[in-house]
C-alpha cells in the first residue's frame, strides 16, 4: 500500500485511510504515478485541506506512518495553512530563438554558458518580483524557471492574467493550477526531515 | 492555463525511507548513475567557477578558450559515457534526500 497524502481525520470520509491522532493518512494499492496523481487531484478537490506526497516518489504506508507520528503538530499546522488553497505553478522560459548554432570553440561555449547563467538569474529575479513569497523550484541554466504559490482556486485566473500582463517581453509565461500543494509539501517534508 | 508534466519529480525526502537505491537486477546502471552523477556534480562546480571568473573579467582570451574547451569536452564525454549505460543527462541529477538534488 502506498501513501498519497494527509488530511484531517474528520474529513477523510470515503477515502481509504489510516488515522494517526488528528490526521488521516490516505493510501491506495500499488499503482502507477498517474493513479496516484488522480487520487491526489480527487483529494484536493473534495477535501478542505490536503497535503500530498509526490506521486512519483510516494512512500510506503508503514514508512509514512512512522514518519508522521513524531511530526503531528507541524503537519496539523501545515493543513491549517493549506485550508481552502490550491497551488499555482508558474513557468518562465526565455525566448532563445535567436541563439546561434552549437559552439565549436571553447571560448564561444563558455560565453554561451555564462549567458545562460545570467538568463537564469534574471528569470529567478523576475519571478521573485512577480510573485513575492513564491517557492522557486530547483532548475539549471537553459531550463525553464518554475515557482509555486498557494492561492484560493477562485483567484487563480485573475492572478494568471496579472502575471501574463506583467511578464517582460521575450519571456514565455505559462501558468497552471489549482494543483495539490506538491511544491509546498516538498519544501515542508524537506524541512521536517532535516538531519540533526 | 496549461497542464504541467503530471509525473513531475517533486523532491521528496520522505521517499528516501522506502526507496532502494541499487537494484540487484541493474547494478551496473545504478552504479554508473551514482559515479557519473558525482562527476557531473564536480563538473558543474567547475563550470560555475569558470562563469564567475568570466563575469569578473579575470580570464585572458587564452584561458577562456582552454577552460571552455575543457568543460565542453568533459560534458560531452560524461554524456557519452552515460548513454553507454542507457542514461540521459537528467538521470545524473542525484536525489540527496533532505539536501535536495546534486545538480
Amino acid at each position: 500500500m502506498i501513501a498519497v497524502g494527509l488530511c484531517r481525520a474528520e474529513e477523510a470520509g470515503e477515502f481509504d485511510h489510516v488515522q494517526t491522532g488528528p490526521l488521516a493518512l490516505l493510501w491506495q494499492p500499488d499503482g502507477t504515478d498517474t493513479d496516484r496523481l488522480d487520487r491526489c487531484l480527487a483529494a484536493q478537490e473534495q477535501l478542505g485541506a490536503f497535503l500530498p506526497f509526490s506521486p512519483r516518489q510516494a512512500p510506503k504506508l508503514a514508512a509514512a506512518c512512522d514518519w508522521i507520528r513524531p511530526r503531528i503538530a507541524a503537519l496539523s499546522a501545515a493543513l491549517d495553512d493549506l485550508a481552502g488553497q490550491g497551488e499555482m505553478l508558474v513557468t518562465l522560459q526565455p525566448d532563445t530563438t535567436g541563439s546561434g548554432p552549437p559552439s565549436s570553440s571553447g571560448r564561444d561555449w563558455l560565453r554561451e554558458r555564462t549567458l545562460q547563467h545570467a538568463r537564469l538569474r534574471a528569470m529567478q529575479d523576475c519571478l521573485r518580483d512577480l510573485l513575492p513569497g513564491a517557492h522557486l523550484l530547483p532548475t539549471s541554466p537553459g531550463a525553464p524557471v518554475e515557482a509555486t504559490v498557494l492561492l484560493p482556486p477562485d483567484l487563480m485566473h485573475s492572478h494568471a492574467r496579472t502575471l501574463h500582463a506583467a511578464c517582460p517581453e521575450g519571456v514565455d509565461c505559462r501558468v497552471s493550477g489549482p494543483w495539490p500543494a506538491f511544491g509546498y509539501a516538498a519544501a515542508l517534508t524537506a524541512r521536517l526531515t532535516e538531519p540533526t | 492555463m496549461t497542464a504541467p508534466d503530471p509525473t513531475q519529480d517533486w523532491p521528496s525526502p520522505l521517499a528516501e525511507i522506502s526507496r532502494l537505491k541499487i537494484d540487484p537486477e541493474r547494478v551496473e546502471q545504478d552504479m554508473a548513475r551514482l559515479v557519473l552523477g558525482l562527476m557531473e556534480f564536480l563538473r558543474k562546480l567547475m563550470e560555475l567557477q569558470a562563469v564567475r571568473r568570466m563575469d569578473a573579467g579575470s580570464l585572458t582570451p587564452e584561458e577562456e578558450e582552454r577552460l571552455g574547451l575543457t568543460l565542453m569536452r568533459a560534458e560531452e564525454a560524461l554524456h557519452r559515457l552515460a548513454a553507454q549505460f542507457g542514461l540521459q543527462p537528467g538521470d545524473l541529477s542525484l536525489d540527496l534526500g533532505p539536501l535536495g538534488r546534486s545538480v
